[in-house]
Formats: structure tokens, C-alpha cells, sequence
């Protein structure tokens, strides 16, 4: 019987229609800023790579081709003990930030709680100091003799917690992480869709129901691409390990390549080159499973050619308890520990056995403010966050734009570059860049100025920008910009005059991520940065290395005051809160 | 006619008329030149671990000396400080004209690759030959590591005078100072420096009394160990960097809780080594900052700053009560000092390894 043809077009024998001009634009554009995403991330992780294969640091004389640094990694007797602590710590601390992070958004943005806005701001308190100086704070607090442990055993005798453990540390670093994934989970908030919700109710489910069926699930690929960033934070985190676990003997991943690699006589960058190519197998490996988990993106596109409207959760008899219980992790999770440092910055020293009242100066902001070299890094680090930190979110966006919105042939492999500078530890990031300057022609010119630095942390913060865009691209359906396309726009005109403004909140969360980021940073400026071009992250860890914890201190409580005056004049500015 | 006479007078004064800048006491004839020279250099580039603030009575004699030059500082870890002059000369960038820094793999690197300029200064002639190892390196601060320890919970009568008394004293009581005890890690290159030349200085002595201190303490940084002994989370750290500790013990209130005294039976040294790079795009420039850190005002400004001065003619008075190696030497005498040298053993990642296996032993008892 012969076989019967259908009117009905079949895809694949459909032939593509001829190229329009428009087309011919949107592919150059795409192209170009793939290319310049590929220079930006490739260029300073090849010298890393080729670092992990010689024996020698990159600047020396008479390289040789070796394995042994990869030998030296895995063949270390204590490895294996090394990488099942960082990833049981890993673990613990992704867990917590996910977990408590998702809830704690879901309250803050869709629903009824008392004082969302308050709790919205203090959530992201954490995020706005280095990881040192948060670690600090915690142990001045709960330490074996921190002043909440000290009164807890006057009280009660004894004392039901050990920070110098590691469910300790996995506590602080995930209570640290809490703010990235509420950031993202807000973004994603912002572009939700009550109707979807009222469809449930309107077919019988019970508010948790709804909650947990439709609300949560929708945040999956908010909650998955911060969890790949939290989990690879975490992996590569130095501070917490190296000032709790080191004096205990907890040995993580990140510090043991730190001994062996930086920690000794002569430097061996070879084995933190090779811990970068492990550490980007793993990011690999996190994306596939990401994908694997989020399956088929189109089940979460909330926002469509129909109106939506958003509606809050009214809690009913559950807003008093959540009320409580937020209060509860703000008050023991962030303002107990930041009002440590900031009480480190007003006293002269810290001490059980001397009255606080006694030792009050201001000598500590003396100290810091009055030295040229700090205005100086405190006005660099202002322009490069302020400044470089938006136009990295607009270029950011556009990356996202080009992998999530295109038919670019080559999406699939720039979204694993996209995120790759994330397995890039600190410390070896900086080497990388000051080599890509060095080989590049024309990039030399930018030695030693502001423009080198802010192009490293444009490289260096990408996958953060691109995972706060990308699962709110995912809830944009795609009617509104084939529409304008049905309409004739290119496709420049329809992601850049619709996409992007709906994106308006994510960008929001997107900067806020990158102007914290940028004003912490340290590690990737020491190649860098030159007298005259200090940043305020060099400045502090000198104060921290120097034992000078007063002024550290005092820099911090600045560093803290200027992130949250910023945020509150950005989103004043931008007109979308980040907390509705 | 008068006027020629006049003039011929003036002439006849010799060159040190035609200087605007005042060459100091007791340099050579030419230093007026070098002066000059350096003038037109404009401004020197010094690679630092020492914090700005201690330079700044360095800076201020220099100042004088060259009003037109300007000094800028990079200020960075031990570590960094020789990667990025080895990155930055192999590739022929710009670096550093003047070096000063305790790290002593950069040093030796620096020896090796024969990268430091071969300038005698002046005032070389006071200083002990241990702190000159190499024409144009020399050393202009010796940082004591001491002991701290929490007067209130270790009274006036126990507390050690040094190493051997500590241990004596921790094996008499082995539970009070389990996890009490604090030094640098002795498995990272600056505790390795410090225990390596206590070690060396002692003989089996020292692996000895390591067996006993190791299992009990908790290896942290120099902030940390200052801020716990004073929360009394700590009872005593031994090799404490003493300019640290001494700036903080200034405040009365700090030093009624905190005590400091030098190890009776062998003091390690942090030697601060300042030299100038062969590759110095301002050299004269270098030189004359060289000059003044190791002249005697240079010296006292240091000293009064928290950095210990070298310079055997400086004492306590001169730098208003501040720590000085004379001191020290008179304190404990000089047979008790363990100047911690720039040793290209000390630089070898072998002799590392082999200390870091056999301390983990030690604190594996």
C-alpha cells in the first residue's frame, strides 16, 4: 500500500527560508559577541591550562612538559580524605543555602510577612563583606570564646555547638551563600504568575499544596543554576577553611592545593593549574546534571502575550510563626556576626575580661581613612563596581540574550563557556589575566591601569550575571518577541526592545550580584593592580595579614555602609525593587 | 674687577655650593652627584610586605633629601611580591626599582639569578656581616618572634622565660595547655622559617621539645593569635611576631592582659631585607632610600613605628620605649639569637618537605 502524503508540512523536509537581511545582522551580532565571550574566558584560563602541564611557574625559564602535578594531586595520600571533606562540606552548605534560601525568598517575595522589605534587605547583609571578615564575625560570636557562647554557658552550663567542625563551617559558608540564592529566586518571583496558582486553587488544592506543587517548582532553575554556583563556592571558598578548619586540622580541597601549590618556598602554580582543569570537569559534569534536572525549559515561561498579575500569599495563622522564625536566623545568622565586626571597628581590642564601654575609640576608622593608599582603593573599587559593574550586566545580558534567545548554532557550547571562569580559583585567575595581557597584542596598553582589573572581573563574574539571567529568561515565553518578529523587527530590535526590559528585575539582582562582587574582590587584582590602582579587597586582607584586625574591621563596617546606600539609590534609581 | 673677584670666590668654594640638596654627615665626596642624578629620576617604585604606615618616616627623610621624586608603593603579601617581579623582569615589564620584603625565596632567587644591584652604601660598615649575605643586599630590621601569653590565665610566677621552661612547664600540667597553645603553622613557609632555625639552633633538642609543644598547639595567624590570647581563647603563643604584638601592647588596657618577653634560650629573627633590582628603571633613586632606611634616623623611624631596628647603636630610648635588637641582645645576649639568614636551604622545597613529614610526626604524638 503505497503510503499516504499529508498536506501537513513535515519539519524536517522543510527547506530554510532564504536569509534576510535582518537575519544577516542578528548572526554578525551574535557571532561577535561570542567571540569577544570566548577571548574574554579563554584567554585567561589557556595560560592556566598550560600552567597545569609544566614543571615550573609560567614565567620561568627552561619549561618543560610534565604530568606531575596532576600525578602529585591524586596520588597525595591524604586526597582522598581531602575531596570527600569538600564535597561532604560542599554538600551540607549548597544544601542549606538552597534550601533555607528558596524558603526564606518565597516569604519575602510572595507572600504576606510582616516587614518582607526589612528582611529582604538584612537576608543579603552576608553578601556585602569578604567571606574573611564574615568568618571572623562568627567566631568572635560563637567561638570557644565568643561572646554568645560565653553568656550561653553562664546560662544554661554548657554549650550545644562547635564551630570549629565541619557542620560548623558548613553552617557559616551556606548562611553566606543564603543571599545568591535569593537574589536569583527573587528575579524569578518578579516574573511570576498568580494565575497558574489560581488555577490549582480554583481546582481544589490547599495553599501548601499550591506552594509546593507549583510555586517552588518554578523556581527550579533559579534554585539550580545558584545551587551550581553556591556548590562550586563553596568547593573553591579559602577563607573559612583556612581561619576555622586550619587550626582544628580540617583539611578541604581548596587549602590543600593552597599548601601545595602557594604554600611553600618555592610556589608551585602547576598544581593550581591542574586543580583548575579538575575544577572545570566538575562544572561540566554539574551543568549536564543541571540540564538533566530542569529537563524541558518551556514547563516554566510564566511570562507570555497574556496579561499576568501577581498576588501574595496571605500566610493567615502561619505569618506570626514565619515572622518569628525569620527574625530568629536574621538575628543568630547575620546581624549577631556582623555586629561583631562592626564592634571590633569601635573598640581598640575584644576581650571577655575588660568592659567594652572601656576600650570604645574611633582610632580604627582613623586609621583606615587617613591613609592615602585606602581613599585610594575605596574610590578605584567605587568605579569599578559601580561603573564596570554595569556595563558587565549589560554585557552579561547580552550573552545571555545570544544563548537563550537566538538561533546562534554554536548556543550549547558558549552556555559551558559562559560559566567556566567559575572554576578559576582566585588566586590563579590573576596570573591568567596578567598573561592573556601579556600575549595579546594592544592589550599591554591597559598595564597597570583600572581598565585591566575591571576586564579581569568581567571575566571573572560572568557565570554570575549569566546564572541570574538566564532562568528568568526561561520564564519569558517566547510569543512576545515572535510577535515582534511577526511584525517585522529584527532580532536585535525584538530581544533588546522587549526581552531586555522584562528582564528589568533580573538585571536589577544581576548588578546587585556583580557590584558586591566586584567590590570584594582581591585575588584576581595582586598581578594587576599597580600603586595608584589599589582595590579595597588587596587593602583589607593586608590589614587581616598584618594582624591590624581593628582597621579591617573599620573598613568593612564601610565597605557594608556604601553597599547598602548603593543597592537602596540602584534600585530607587532603576525603578524595580528587588523586593517588591 | 671686584665683581670677577666676586665671582671667582664664589668659583673657588668648590662644588658642594652648586648642590641645592644637603649631603648627609659622613657620605663620600660624590654622593651630591648621585643626588642629582636621582633628582631627574621623578619617582621610585618600591615592592613592599611592610605596611605604608611604617614607611612613613623613611618617606619623609627621603622627602628632604629629594623633594621632586615621588615614592609609590606596591604593597603585597610575602609570596606575591617575588612572583610578580620574576613575572613582570621575564617578560621585560616594568617592576620594582627598590625590593624590601622578609620573604626569603625571593631572595634567593634573587641570589641566584644574580638580580640585585651590587651597591655599597655608606652605611654599610655598622651592620653585622650575617645581615649583608650579598653585595647590595642587606638587612634593615630583625623582628624578634616572642612569647605572648594571657596574664590572667598564666600568673606572674609560671611563666616561662623560654623554650625549655614552656615545655617543662606544658608537660606538668598537659591537659591546661592542650589546644591553648598557638604559633604560625609550622607546615607554611613563615612558621617553617621560624621553627626550621629553632630547630637547627637546638639540635635534637629542639625535635624533642617540638614533640612535646606540637601535639598542643593550634597553628593560626598573626590577628587571630593576637585577638584570641587576648580573649583568653588562647593561654600563650611562642614565635610571635613581636612588632605586632608590641604596637598593641602600647594601649594600657591591652598590656594589663597580655604579656611579651623575649625567649631567654633562643630567639628566632625575622630579618627584613631591602635591595635594589638590577633591572630598576630609577636606581639612584633606590639607592638613596636605601640609604636612609639603613641610616640612624631611618633606623629610629622604624623603631618607632613597630618594626624592630637593626642598627646596633639604636636603643629603647631612641625610639620611645619601642623594641630594638640591641635591646634584645642586651636582654638575652647575643649568643641567644637565632637570625633567621637567607638560606637557600630555607628556599628548597626538598628541606620543606622533609621538616613539614617530620613536624607532622611530632604533632601526631
Amino acid at each position: 500500500m503505497a503510503v499516504e502524503t499529508t498536506n501537513a508540512p513535515r519539519l524536517a523536509a522543510m527547506t530554510r527560508p532564504p536569509r534576510r537581511r535582518s537575519d544577516r545582522q542578528a548572526v554578525v551580532i551574535q557571532y561577535g559577541l561570542a567571540l569577544i565571550t570566548v577571548l574574554v574566558v579563554v584567554g585567561p584560563i589557556l595560560p592556566v591550562l598550560y600552567q597545569s602541564l609544566i614543571d615550573r611557574p609560567i614565567y620561568a625559564e627552561g619549561q618543560q612538559l610534565t604530568a606531575a602535578n596532576y600525578r602529585a594531586i591524586l596520588s597525595a595520600p591524604s586526597f582522598g580524605g581531602v575531596v570527600w571533606n569538600s564535597l561532604n562540606f560542599s554538600f551540607w552548605s549548597t544544601a542549606i543555602s538552597q534550601g533555607l534560601g528558596a524558603v526564606i525568598a518565597l516569604l519575602i517575595g510572595r507572600t504576606n510577612l510582616p516587614l518582607a522589605r526589612v528582611f529582604g534587605s538584612i537576608t543579603l547583609w552576608p553578601l556585602f563583606i569578604s567571606g574573611l571578615v564574615f568568618a571572623f564575625g562568627w567566631f568572635v560570636a560563637y567561638g570557644p570564646s565568643g561572646f554568645v557562647t560565653l553568656w550561653t554557658r553562664s546560662i544554661f552550663g554548657m554549650v550545644p555547638w562547635n564551630l570549629y567542625s565541619l557542620s560548623g563551617m558548613a553552617l557559616i559558608s551556606g548562611i553566606s551563600s543564603i543571599p545568591v540564592t535569593v537574589v536569583f529566586c527573587l528575579g524569578a518571583l518578579a516574573l511570576a504568575d498568580s494565575s497558574l496558582e489560581d488555577a490549582a486553587r480554583s481546582c481544589g488544592a490547599r495553599p501548601w499544596r499550591v506552594v509546593s506543587r507549583i510555586t517552588l517548582p518554578m523556581l527550579l532553575p533559579a534554585i539550580a543554576y545558584s545551587g551550581i554556583l553556591n556548590f562550586l563556592g563553596a568547593l573553591e571558598s579559602l577563607s573559612i577553611p583556612l581561619i576555622i578548619g586550619k587550626p582544628v586540622g580540617i583539611e578541604m580541597f581548596m587549602t590543600f592545593i593552597y599548601m601545595e601549590g602557594i604554600e611553600r618556598p618555592q610556589a608551585n602554580y602547576g598544581i593550581v593549574g591542574a586543580a583548575t582543569v579538575m575544577l572545570l570537569a566538575i562544572i561540566a559534569v554539574l551543568i549536564v546534571l543541571q540540564e538533566r534536572m530542569l529537563g524541558n525549559t518551556r514547563r516554566f515561561q510564566t511570562v507570555s502575550g497574556k496579561a499576568t498579575a501577581q498576588r501574595r500569599f496571605d500566610l493567615g495563622l502561619w505569618r506570626w510563626p514565619a515572622f518569628g522564625l525569620l527574625t530568629l536566623y536574621v538575628v543568630i545568622g547575620i546581624l549577631l556576626p556582623l555586629g561583631m565586626v562592626l564592634l571590633r571597628a569601635f573598640v581598640s581590642f575584644l576581650s571577655p575580661l575588660v568592659p567594652i564601654t572601656s576600650l570604645l575609640t574611633l582610632a580604627n576608622f582613623q586609621q583606615a581613612l587617613t591613609l592615602d593608599a585606602n581613599v585610594r582603593s575605596l574610590v578605584n573599587t567605587l568605579i569599578l563596581a559601580v561603573g564596570g559593574g554595569f556595563l558587565a550586566t549589560v554585557a552579561y545580558s547580552l550573552v545571555a540574550l545570544v544563548v537563550h534567545r537566538s538561533e546562534f548554532s554554536w548556543r550549547v557550547p558558549l552556555k559551558y563557556i559562559a560559566l567556566m571562569p567559575r572554576a578559576v580559583p582566585g588566586m590563579i585567575a590573576g596570573l591568567g589575566v596578567f598573561y592573556a595581557m601579556l600575549l595579546v597584542p594592544g592589550l599591554m596598553a591597559l598595564n597597570g591601569t583600572i581598565w585591566i582589573i575591571g576586564l579581569a572581573y568581567l571575566s571573572r563574574y560572568l557565570p554570575t550575571g549569566f546564572g541570574v539571567l538566564s532562568p528568568a529568561l526561561a520564564q519569558i515565553g517566547p510569543d512576545l518577541d515572535r510577535a515582534a518578529r511577526v511584525m517585522g523587527a529584527s532580532w536585535w530590535q525584538a530581544v533588546t526592545g522587549i526581552i531586555l526590559h522584562l528582564l528589568r528585575p533580573a538585571m536589577v539582582g544581576a548588578y546587585a550580584l556583580i557590584f558586591v562582587a566586584f567590590l570584594k574582590e582581591y585575588s584576581t587584582a595582586v598581578f594587576l593592580f599597580g600603586p595608584g590602582t589599589e582595590v579595597l579587597g588587596t587593602s583589607m586582607l593586608r590589614y587581616w595579614v598584618n594582624g591590624d584586625i581593628g582597621p579591617m574591621a573599620a573598613l568593612s563596617a564601610v565597605q557594608i555602609a556604601l553597599t547598602v546606600l548603593f543597592l537602596t539609590l540602584a534600585q530607587g534609581v532603576f525603578g524595580v525593587r528587588l523586593v517588591k | 674687577m671686584k665683581r670677577l673677584m666676586f665671582a671667582a670666590a664664589i668659583a673657588a668654594c668648590g662644588p658642594t655650593v652648586s648642590t641645592a640638596q644637603a649631603v648627609p654627615d659622613g657620605y663620600p665626596a660624590d654622593y651630591g652627584a648621585l643626588l642629582q642624578a636621582a633628582g631627574a629620576e621623578g619617582s621610585v617604585l618600591i615592592y613592599t610586605n611592610m605596611e605604608p604606615v611604617q614607611w612613613e618616616g623613611a618617606v619623609e627623610i627621603f622627602s628632604e633629601l629629594l623633594p621632586g621624586v615621588q615614592v609609590k608603593f606596591l604593597e603585597l603579601n610575602s609570596g606575591e611580591i617575588g612572583a610578580r617581579y620574576q613575572a613582570e623582569t621575564s617578560s621585560g615589564q616594568p617592576s620594582a626599582d627598590l625590593i624590601v620584603t622578609t620573604d626569603i625565596a625571593t631572595w634567593v632567587d634573587m641570589m641566584k639569578k644574580d638580580q640585585i644591584l651590587p651597591y655599597a652604601s655608606p652605611e654599610a660598615e655598622v651592620y653585622p656581616d650575617w645581615s649583608r649575605p650579598h653585595p647590595g643586599l642587606y638587612t634593615i630590621a630583625a623582628d624578634p618572634m616572642m612569647l605572648m601569653w594571657n596574664k590572667a590565665l598564666l600568673p606572674e610566677e609560671e611563666v616561662p622565660s623560654g623554650m625549655g621552661e614552656l615545655v617543662e612547664l606544658v608537660r606538668s600540667a598537659p591537659g591546661k595547655f592542650k589546644g591553648m597553645l598557638t604559633s604560625y603553622d609550622a607546615t607554611t613557609p613563615y612558621g617553617y622559617n621560624a621553627h626550621s632555625a629553632f630547630v637547627k639552633f637546638h639540635g635534637d633538642k629542639g625535635w624533642d621539645w617540638l614533640d612535646t609543644l606540637a601535639p598542643m598547639t593550634r597553628p593560626d595567624g598573626t590577628g587571630p593569635m593576637l585577638e584570641k590570647v587576648t580573649s583568653g581563647e588562647y593561654v600563650l603563643s611562642y614565635f610571635m611576631g613581636a612588632g605586632v604584638a608590641r604596637m598593641a601592647l602600647k594601649d594600657p588596657a591591652r598590656a594589663a592582659i597580655v604579656g611579651l618577653a623575649p625567649i631567654a634560650d633562643g630567639n628566632p629573627i625575622v630579618l627584613r631585607g631591602a635591595a635594589i633590582s638590577k633591572t630598576a628603571r630609577a636606581p639612584e633613586s633606590a639607592k638613596v632610600m636605601l640609604d636612609v632606611l639603613l641610616s640612624r634616623d631611618g633606623q629610629i623611624s622604624l623603631g618607632k613605628r613597630a618594626r624592630t631596628p637593626l642598627r646596633p647603636d639604636v636603643t629603647a630610648a631612641d625610639v620611645d620605649g619601642g623594641l630594638t635588637y640591641a635591646d634584645v641582645v642586651a636582654q638575652i645576649g647575643e649568643e641567644n639569637v637565632i637570625p633567621i639568614t637567607f638560606d637557600a636551604e630555607l628556599a628548597s622545597n626538598d628541606a620543606f618537605d622533609t621538616f613539614v613529614a617530620r613536624y607532622r610526626q611530632a604533632a601526631a604524638h
